[in-house]
């Protein structure tokens, strides 16, 4: 039964955490992190995790999180000092990001910290001097933890859900050709050999979580010839399998040039897309052949689209100038598409000019400004992320991810 | 077309005495009070003559807009159900949200209220409606403006999101 308790008539007294965190399950997840400031008590009912758990849980399903127009972004100040910030981009113009907060450090030092990956609110942080020492930020808790160190080298890494055993999964693509995993709660990274036909296998993209599979583009030298696979892992048996790509017929794609590889893949999966980002063009090619079983037959990919730098010097924004695709105040945002359609317009960019950060997507090459940041500051690599790219349907995880 | 409802041969309704924090009497009919899970347990045991609830929590001003809700709800309920019954076409469940949202609109004080109200009489689809509307107000806001909308002291030592 209810307790007695007079209610004097002066307004919004009190209200109890059960009916406050009802409140904010119905708001947009980027509402509940700026509410985090509001006072001790609302920081601690949000830093619950059992909150957390909840709002992992629904996040999907709120309207304003489905756009996911989120970034985190690195930047290094005047005293070397490097920062994360984070924003939504897709409201208001004249806003500043907001510095992520770490409401726990876990012996790791900031500027020693790479994010190299997210998924569901939770990140993935690397230590720039010790590649086998990983750290999970919870975008929730602001806890940071760092993972138990892994026994090789990575060379990639993805954080992604099992939904047959309801918790997270690192996975890793190591040096001596393993593939490593560590489950949420566990203290042990479990590894795999990976079997190629040469020594030569070398990443070109991050991983992309498709339909429970993980896919990256390969890149090996056999019988004297270049041979770019689509490499596939299952998330939850962690059975590997690889496809050839056929040679382009056209006009191969420039992959020996220095450039940034995205991985893309609409939700309807059955089309990934690579976008191929160098100094001056934006190639957008599209992979087709996968069958109802999600597997690669018949793999063909075709031209989508090129862009080429002089398209945006003569955008509505002329005094916004892009020397270079790859110079480091341009972000190229590999975004997540959910219909899967447009694939050119999975291609984001965000260019810090002056102290705006200005954005663009590839379709209509209008630079909007989005945030401000200080001309003081630097973007650095990895330079942005939008927090639910690359990440599973979002499925309700377990309270504590990765509390080990 | 033979009409099943007939106000004079109804037997008299049954009525509950709901009694507001500062002491005013309401008499409702028993299905309206039945809206509440708090007077719904234990109803049956309660003698029919001692039908009476004492809301300590619950103002006169909010226990009036309660009771307004409780009977909409009541009838429209029925005459959407003998609309289905005699499958004619019915916007009923259209106009009771319509119905909803305006009694809802209302300002800050008094949302809080019928929250609170809501909450200790266990009324789900008040409480959620209440909830709902609470949660679009704040939607957006900084945390300054939700200290003020919420009499919450500032005691955050240091304020984690804010920027340079």
């Amino acid at each position: 039964m209810a307790t007695f308790k007079r209610l004097s008539r002066v307004g919004v007294a009190w209200l109890p955490d059960e009916i406050i965190s009802n409140i904010l399950l119905r708001v947009p997840t980027t509402d509940i992190i700026r509410f985090k400031s509001v006072s001790k008590s609302w920081l601690s009912l949000i830093s619950n995790p059992i909150f957390a758990e909840e709002v992992l849980g629904r996040s999907n399903q709120h309207p304003e999180d489905e756009q996911g127009e989120e970034i985190i972004l690195k930047t290094i100040n005047k005293d070397r000092k490097y920062e994360y910030y984070y924003s939504s981009i897709n409201t208001q113009t004249d806003k500043r990001p907001k510095k992520l907060f770490f409401a726990s450090k876990d012996g790791a030092n900031l500027n020693d910290l790479s994010l190299i990956y997210s998924c569901n609110y939770l990140l993935l942080f690397r230590n720039k001097y010790h590649p086998n020492q990983l750290y999970i930020y919870n975008f929730i808790t602001a806890l940071f933890v760092a993972l138990p160190p892994a026994k090789y080298d990575g060379v990639r890494w993805a954080l992604a859900y099992d939904p047959r055993i309801r918790k997270y999964k690192v996975y890793g693509i190591c040096t001596r050709r393993k593939f490593l995993t560590l489950t949420q709660g566990e203290s042990d990274w479990k590894e795999v050999n990976i079997h190629t036909r040469s020594s030569r296998l070398k990443s070109l993209t991050e991983l992309l979580l498709v339909n429970e599979e993980l896919h990256w583009l390969a890149l090996d030298f056999y019988d004297h010839e270049l041979v770019y696979y689509i490499v596939a892992i299952n998330v939850e048996t962690s059975e590997l399998r690889s496809t050839i790509l056929p040679p382009y017929y056209a006009e191969p794609p420039p992959l020996e040039r220095e450039g940034h590889y995205l991985l893309t893949a609409g939700i309807k999966w059955e089309l990934l897309s690579l976008t191929i980002v160098t100094n001056d063009e934006i190639k957008i090619f599209v992979l087709q052949g996968m069958d109802n079983n999600y597997r690669w037959n018949n793999v063909q990919w075709f031209g989508a689209g090129t862009i080429d730098l002089k398209y945006y010097l003569l955008g509505k924004k002329p005094e916004i100038f892009l020397n270079n695709f790859l110079s480091t105040d341009v972000c190229v945002i590999a975004a997540r598409d959910d219909d899967g359609e447009d694939f050119p317009n999975n291609v984001k960019l965000v260019v810090h000019h002056e102290d705006q950060l200005f954005f663009s997507d590839t379709e209509n090459k209008e630079w909007k400004p989005i945030l401000f940041l200080s001309k003081d500051q630097k973007l650095c690599r990895q330079y942005l992320f939008r927090i639910n790219s690359y990440g599973t349907p979002l499925r309700r995880p377990p309270a504590e991810p990765f509390d080990v | 077309m033979k009409d099943s409802f007939n106000p004079s041969i109804e037997p008299p309704k049954k009525t509950v005495t709901l009694v507001s924090s500062d002491g005013y009497d309401f008499e409702v009919e028993e299905e309206v009070a039945l809206e509440s899970q708090v007077i719904k347990d234990g109803f049956e045991d309660k003698a029919v003559d001692d039908r009476e609830y004492l809301l300590f929590n619950v103002h006169s001003d909010t226990l009036e807009l309660i009771i307004k809700y409780c009977e909409k709800h009541v009838s429209s309920r029925k005459s959407i159900s003998a609309a289905a019954a005699s499958s004619s076409s019915s916007n009923g469940e259209e106009a009771l949200k319509e119905w909803d949202e305006h009694f809802i609109s209302v300002d800050t004080n008094t949302l809080y209220d019928i929250l609170m109200a809501a909450d200790y009489l266990n009324i789900k689809s008040l409480l959620d409606l209440a909830i709902q509307k609470v949660a679009d107000t704040i939607h957006g806001r900084s945390p300054e403006q939700i200290r003020k909308k919420f009499n919450i002291e500032n005691d955050s030592i240091i304020d984690p999101w804010a920027s340079e």
